[in-house]
């Protein structure tokens, strides 16, 4: 069963959706990596970056957002650094031709549930800079909270930023959807 | 203007790490005092015992590629080992992040303070750093304070960082701009 929201599904990466992962990371506005890579990336050195052998042991998990409406690959969502029941951190890149579309927030929020639901996390966590406004509302919108600042730390497109970290306490995730129930026993303490 | 080695300090000298420091920083890194504080690379234990085996590969690893140093810290005096450090711009040279750990011995004497102003200053002479950066756990009151008298600011936490007897902690994030640091009297008469 894949990870299925009102507007987009989460599923594993196919072979027809690199050039779409291409286009993605050789685009400076959706490369999304605060120090900027050369946008020179081949299909080859995306097949190969992205090559993965299966294991049990997985502390990251990526997926292709497809578009539900016309079953289009749009993008990609993902999480990394991986706390097996404690923490993770999520990234999220889509085509900019569906920006404004509600498809970030809806595979977000399908990410998140995941993240809650399946592998019962305390806590999730992103990265972004001051320079991306729109990916600071997206967090927001799933309840996110700016929590640090990296003073100073970005430089694209000619200006200097802050980078910007964001999470979501699972309580908070839980409060803003009243139609799930945490099964999930806050820790001693953990209220605070 | 004389040759000055950026590295020496007052009462402590930074240097590589050699085999022969094994030891030594095996019995640091175990002192139960710095369970939580070692600020080690994300496959080696912060809490939990360390091996000997893992304390060579640590030193091994602690070359940098270029783009980091990790160095001990020693006694001007006898040579003897205080402690180690590090400052890290593998990510980004705009804000390299500093840690630095002293034996809990020798803590209190200002050693890790003289480690820290050279390791500061350094990032400033040699990369484009705008910010320097470092983190500690929220219960570490003793690390902020070493941070807040040396001239960083607060700039938030990433909450819920992990679990310390039994109660959730934050990490909290620390950063000094370039001109912050130049405009205080840290870097006055060089």
């Amino acid at each position: 069963m894949p990870l299925e929201g009102k507007l987009t599904i989460l599923r594993e990466e196919r072979e027809e959706d690199v050039p779409v992962f291409l286009a993605l990371r050789n685009d400076l506005a959706t490369q999304a990596w605060p120090k900027t890579l050369p946008p020179d990336f081949t299909m080859g050195m995306y097949r190969q970056r992205h090559e993965r052998e299966f294991t049990m042991d997985r502390l990251d998990g990526r997926f292709a957002v497809e578009w539900k409406e016309n079953g289009a690959c749009i993008g990609h969502i993902g999480y990394t650094d991986l706390r097996p029941r404690w923490s993770a951190g999520i990234g999220i890149t889509i085509l900019q031709d569906y920006w404004g579309t509600g498809a970030g927030l809806d595979a977000q929020e399908t990410l998140l549930k995941f993240l809650f639901e399946e592998l019962g996390l305390r806590v999730v966590r992103l990265w972004t800079n001051s320079g991306n406004p729109a990916a600071i509302r997206l967090a927001e919108k799933s309840g996110f909270r700016i929590t640090g600042r990296g003073r100073e730390a970005v430089f694209r497109m000619g200006a200097i930023y802050d980078g910007v970290a964001m999470d979501i306490l699972r309580e908070e995730y839980y409060e803003r959807h009243p139609e799930l129930t945490d099964g999930l026993p806050p820790l001693t303490g953990d209220l605070t | 203007m004389g040759l000055s080695n950026p590295f020496q300090g007052q009462r402590i000298v930074l240097r590589a790490f050699e085999p022969d420091d094994a030891d030594a920083v095996h019995s640091l890194l175990n002192h139960p005092e710095l369970a939580g504080r070692r600020y080690l690379p994300d496959e080696f234990p912060d809490t939990t015992p360390v091996s000997t085996g893992q304390v060579r590969a640590l030193i091994e690893k602690s070359g940098g590629g270029g783009r980091a140093l990790n160095l001990a810290v020693a006694s001007e005096a006898d040579g003897a080992l205080l402690g180690y450090a590090s400052l890290d711009w593998w990510w980004e040279p705009l804000a390299p992040s500093l840690h630095v750990v002293i034996d809990p011995q020798h803590w209190r004497q200002g050693y890790g303070s003289e480690c820290a102003h050279l390791l500061i200053q350094f990032a400033f002479d040699t990369l484009p750093a705008r910010a320097v950066a470092g983190g500690c756990a929220s219960w570490n009151e003793p690390a902020r304070e070493f941070a807040r008298r040396l001239g960083f600011m607060e700039t938030g936490a990433a909450r819920r960082a992990g679990l310390r007897r039994g109660q959730p902690f934050d990490w909290v994030r620390f950063d000094m701009l370039r001109r912050e640091w130049e405009g205080s009297n840290n870097a006055a008469g060089r």
